[in-house]
């Protein structure tokens, strides 16, 4: 595998974990009218957070590698 | 080409039993409605008014019923939705081959980094195989126009931008448009996050019926924990995308709401693009495309999360922009009503004069607030009626439409208090609605802004003048109704005065929504979108 296809990879995996923080953060406001009480509701997005957080986190990784082995380091990057 | 049905919207999650006692209460409303006007009708004939109570008693009468025929026009959206019905078509596509072209659209212009940012990482998530994502941006600020230019590059999609400017999103839409080979165009706006297999669930609908032009999913608000007009407003779209919108799609006449919509491009392209001649391009472009003949379908999933205003003022902006624009398309269906009465069907007349012509409700909350104080200051009556004929006719409409309106989005989840939230912003919207209505009627050039996404603060009173005006004299009028209930004996006024003190305690919740919240973090280096429209 090319050095080009590594870096194309990274990108896809930290696009893929940028979405996955959007989606889950948004999927949270929908449980506001998802019927459950206050206190299912709270744990709920208390999980589903934790996951976001999770995927914002690895998003951040792999944007800082990518940052490296572009020689971008310093910049913001996406 | 093999099709399977898509049960999603099938009477979602309702028993039979409910659905039937809600179509059960909505009818008895429908019903209720047309017996309390019939006897307001008769009570104005019959009241004996003198002088200057004429015009105030019809200003009453026709401000009541609008009122009601918006609500019927409700109450049997309720109705209609809740009927069975059989389920949409979905094309069966299997390989990657068989999923046609999608051009993915999202016009943005003076956009925050942050918002666009948000957006793009939604789009390039799309799990749909054959698509090509376009950032048409429309900036003439350097500054946004380079970041615009950076976020393109750095999520690799098509960047779109045009030298001459016309007809604001619409515009630059059309202008993309013709350089367009897809299929479908989905068409998103900048602060909108469609989920990763939004295509893939809507793009089958479209590929099973060639005679559908668009299929139309709803906006939800993303940022309603954190912000209580964005909350309400939240609240107050529900009430449109849920029994409103699902009862116009089940007649195959979805209207077309500007985002989160995927448009067969030759159906967009046979009526000449989005119609720039409306600030509510959708509106007006959905007019245009049933009138050809096309059909089109509201999938009421919540697919893509996008951001309410945050503000007062944000609100406002909003309310005025789709007000105008909706009452403009409003004055030409009208027209066309009258010279083409053929060109739509009897639900899509109702449902397009209805929504046409709703944000006038402004005029009918101002006349149902002054007409209690005329009372009690001026002692002017415009409504003399016995109590037993009052409470035998206004009862019944008022349990049975309010049973059904809360039945209806109790069933979808949503409570009482967020129900009444989205209420009090309608409220509160009113003298905007008639600025706009006013605007709208006279064809007179106005200006609004876009509405900014991350605003912060309070809104400065004087601004809000005419609400708080309202709210002062409602208050007086309180005052003054029960003194001379209790000291002259006065019993209407005392009735007045409990209106008077209801509207006074629907008023007081400007103070409720002008109090600032948390914000998010604003980014340094950007700023509130300042973009000025000047409408001809």
């Amino acid at each position: 595998m090319s050095q080009g296809d590594w870096i194309e990879s990274l990108r896809t995996a930290f696009r893929t974990e940028g979405a996955a923080s959007v989606f889950v953060r948004n999927t949270i406001s929908t449980l506001a009218w998802s019927g459950l009480p206050d206190h299912r509701r709270a744990e709920t997005a208390e999980r589903l957070g934790t996951l976001a957080d999770g995927a914002a986190r690895r998003a951040a990784l792999l944007g800082r590698l990518l940052a490296r082995l572009e020689g971008k380091e310093g910049r913001d990057v996406l | 080409m093999n099709t399977r049905p898509d049960g999603a919207l099938q009477r979602r999650n309702i028993t039979d039993s409910l659905a039937g006692l809600l179509i059960g209460l909505g009818l008895l409303a429908v019903a209720a409605m047309a017996v309390y006007l019939t006897v307001r009708v008769v009570l104005v004939v019959e009241g004996g008014y003198r002088g200057v109570e004429v015009p105030v008693t019809l200003a009453l009468l026709l401000a009541e019923g609008f009122i009601l025929a918006h609500a019927a026009g409700y109450m049997l959206s309720i109705v209609r939705a809740l009927r069975r019905r059989p389920p949409l078509q979905a094309a069966v596509l299997n390989g990657d081959c068989d999923w046609p072209h999608v051009d993915v659209l999202v016009a943005a212009r003076h956009e925050p980094r942050r918002i666009l940012h948000q957006t793009l990482t939604s789009l390039v998530g799309l799990t749909y195989p054959n698509k090509t994502i376009w950032l048409l941006d429309d900036s003439s600020d350097p500054r946004f126009v380079a970041e615009a230019t950076e976020l393109a590059r750095e999520f690799g999609v098509r960047l779109f931008r045009r030298d001459k400017r016309h007809g604001a999103k619409a515009g630059i839409i059309n202008d993309c448009l013709a350089q367009l080979q897809g299929r479908y165009v989905a068409i998103f706006d900048a602060d909108q996050n469609p989920m990763p297999f939004f295509l893939n669930r809507i793009v089958p609908l479209l590929e099973a019926d060639d005679g559908m032009a668009f299929v139309q999913t709803p906006q939800f608000y993303a940022n309603i924990t954190e912000n209580r007009v964005a909350r309400a407003a939240g609240a107050q779209q529900a009430v449109f995308y849920e029994f409103i919108c699902e009862a116009k799609g089940a007649g195959g006449a979805a209207f077309c709401c500007g985002t989160n919509v995927v448009f067969r491009r030759e159906a967009l392209q046979r009526v000449g693009g989005l119609d720039e001649s409306s600030v509510t391009e959708d509106f007006a472009t959905s007019v245009r495309l049933h009138a050809a003949g096309w059909r089109s379908a509201y999938y009421g999933q919540a697919y893509t999360m996008g951001s309410g205003p945050e503000s007062l003022t944000a609100y406002f902006r909003q309310q005025f922009r789709w007000a105008r624009g909706t009452l403009g398309v409003g004055l030409r269906l009208l027209g066309m009503l009258l010279t083409r009465p053929r060109s739509l069907g009897f639900w899509q007349w109702v449902d397009y004069l209805l929504s046409g012509t709703f944000y006038l409700v402004g005029w009918a909350y101002l006349v149902l607030m002054i007409c209690p104080m005329l009372y009690i200051f001026l002692g002017i009556p415009s409504y003399l009626v016995r109590p037993e004929i009052y409470t035998a006719a206004f009862l019944p409409y008022l349990l049975f439409a309010v049973g059904a309106f809360l039945g209806g989005l109790r069933q979808r989840h949503y409570t009482l208090w967020q129900i009444l939230q989205g209420q009090l912003l309608v409220v509160l919207a009113a003298p905007v609605h008639i600025v706009a209505s006013l605007s709208a009627l006279t064809g007179r050039a106005s200006v609004f802004g876009i509405t900014p996404k991350d605003t912060s603060g309070f809104v400065p009173l004087r601004a809000l003048w005419p609400q708080v005006g309202l709210c002062v004299l409602n208050y007086a009028a309180l005052i003054w109704g029960v003194s001379k209930c209790v000291f002259e004996h006065d019993l209407a006024a005392g009735i007045n005065a409990f209106w008077a003190g209801a509207h006074f305690a629907i008023l007081w919740s400007v103070f409720y929504f002008r109090e600032a919240e948390p914000r998010p973090v604003r980014i340094p280096g950007e700023s509130t979108p300042r973009l000025e429209v000047a409408l001809t």
